[in-house]
């Protein structure tokens, strides 16, 4: 079954200036935005949405760079264990990329789905190695954290996706 | 074919990319910060500049705006102590002038009055429970204000010398002479005074109560002569237009002269009420003279309240 039969996704039918436009915004709400707008604890991933819908564009292999050069530009902000975000991005980006080329139908609702899932590994992988096997701590923060993190990301996916890509 | 040779592409990129993030987060916590460090200043260092001048100008813009709020309070509370400043400056000098006086004088506040075109009425803050009563002078420090209709306990109402009905026993204080007469309000509001036909009176000479009548004190100046005019009541009276000295439309605070000066009572015993350096005119009978030159300039350099270039105390 071809890609143009399953139908195509919304963001990789976006030209790509208006990609770049969506890059651009997540790098500089990485950068800039996510202090601000904690809510209770919780921050949009900004990087982690671009990693998802890059690999949502791009597929197994982009998506997999993409996660790994998004990954790097999370783990340089963070300046601890470098190269975690790195690995847990590029496992994404493959993951999601590999979903798209196989299971992905456009459907509204996929895509933050794949959002949500995407920061629900990426909290298990990034707080357990931040842990460091003292389980208390990672379910104090996974339990307390995580739950708004995610929605909090999905929200704002859906809101780039639909101020940037018009859904 | 070519679907799966790609999906072996991605595969080995994806497992290549793994293995460098391993390989990194392997390192050396030392070598891991350093390499974070340097991927910081080279990449990120130009756009935590950027984000510094933003945030500068956005501090700078938010600075500028607390500054002008700051600045707009600041001119309301100078506009305010300029105004207490003033206020201040008025009661003070109600003070000094009450102390001075050897009447009895109570300071009151104007809390009401009508609005029309001319003030006819004042309410003041005074009543009966300060010794207000009927008929007793309202002055200010410049002179006559009217005098009280109407008393409550705590609040009184004045009658002003622009009121229809209002009237006084006036004195013209001439270069030379003094006539006597009596100040009106017409019911447009302008102030007249009544004298015989043939009394002499010119613009500028000054007007005082008379003492005469059992109201008024003598010698509160109530206005000078703007205008004359010959041709009414029948050619029976002169009639001069006066230019009151009190702005009735300012007055915000005056005083109730409580104690009563009976209307023949020596000017001697009411010697500074409003004009410090001014010896009031005698009464009828009494002895009357034009002031010295040099009384004149040293009262003009005195900055009384008016020129003392008319009489000098002949007698008390």
């Amino acid at each position: 079954m071809s890609l143009a039969s399953r139908g195509t996704p919304w963001v990789a039918r976006m030209s790509r200036g208006r990609f770049a436009s969506f890059v651009a915004i997540c790098v500089i709400g990485a950068l800039f935005l996510e202090p601000p707008l904690e809510i209770a604890g919780s921050t949009p991933d900004f990087v982690l949405i671009l990693a998802v819908y890059g690999a949502i564009r791009a597929g197994a292999m982009g998506g997999a760079g993409l996660g790994f050069v998004a990954g790097l530009f999370r783990d340089t902000l963070l300046l601890m264990h470098f190269g975690l975000y790195g690995l847990g991005l590029t496992v994404i980006g493959y993951a999601v990329g590999k979903m798209r080329e196989s299971l992905y139908l456009d459907a509204p609702a996929a895509d933050l789905m794949l959002l949500a899932g995407g920061k629900l590994l990426l909290d298990v992988l990034v707080l357990g190695v931040a842990a460091g096997g003292a389980w208390k701590a990672f379910e104090l923060r996974f339990f307390w954290e995580s739950p708004g993190s995610i929605v909090y990301t999905t929200a704002m996916g859906a809101v780039l996706s639909r101020l940037i890509g018009g859904r | 074919m070519a679907l799966s040779r790609s999906a072996y592409q991605a595969e080995i990129v994806a497992g290549v990319l793994v293995a460098t993030s391993l390989v990194l987060l392997a390192l050396p916590e030392g070598q891991q910060n350093a390499i974070a460090r340097a991927a910081n200043h080279i990449v990120l260092l130009p756009l935590a500049n950027a984000r510094n001048v933003m945030g500068g100008y956005v501090g700078l813009r938010d600075e500028n705006t607390r500054l002008r709020s700051e600045l707009q309070a600041a001119r309301l509370e100078l506009g305010a102590t300029q105004g207490l400043r003033l206020q201040n400056r008025d009661l003070s000098r109600m003070l000094e002038f009450r102390e001075d006086q050897p009447v009895d004088l109570v300071p009151t506040r104007v809390i009401d009055r009508d609005f029309g075109t001319l003030p006819t009425t004042f309410v003041i803050d005074v009543g009966a429970a300060e010794g207000v009563a009927i008929d007793q002078p309202v002055v200010t420090l410049e002179g006559l204000v009217g005098k009280i209709v109407d008393v409550g306990n705590s609040a009184s109402e004045v009658m002003l010398f622009s009121h229809p009905e209002f009237s006084a026993s006036a004195m013209l204080v001439g270069g030379d002479h003094l006539e006597y007469g009596v100040v009106r309000s017409t019911p447009s509001g302008e102030v007249e005074l009544f004298l015989p036909l043939r009394s002499g009176s010119a613009p500028g000479d000054r007007i005082v109560t008379s003492g005469y009548g059992g109201t008024f004190p003598r010698g509160i100046p109530i206005g000078t002569v703007e205008r004359g005019r010959e041709d009414q009541r029948l050619g029976l009276q002169k009639i001069d237009v006066v230019r009151p000295i009190v702005d009735l439309g300012s007055v915000g605070a005056a005083f109730v002269l409580r104690r009563g000066v009976d209307p023949g009572e020596s000017v001697g015993d009411v010697p500074r009420l409003f004009w410090p350096g001014f010896a009031y005119p005698p009464m009828a009978g009494e002895t009357f003279g034009r002031q010295s030159p040099d009384t004149l300039a040293a009262d003009s350099l005195a900055g009384d309240s008016l020129p003392a270039d008319s009489a000098t105390a002949g007698g008390g």
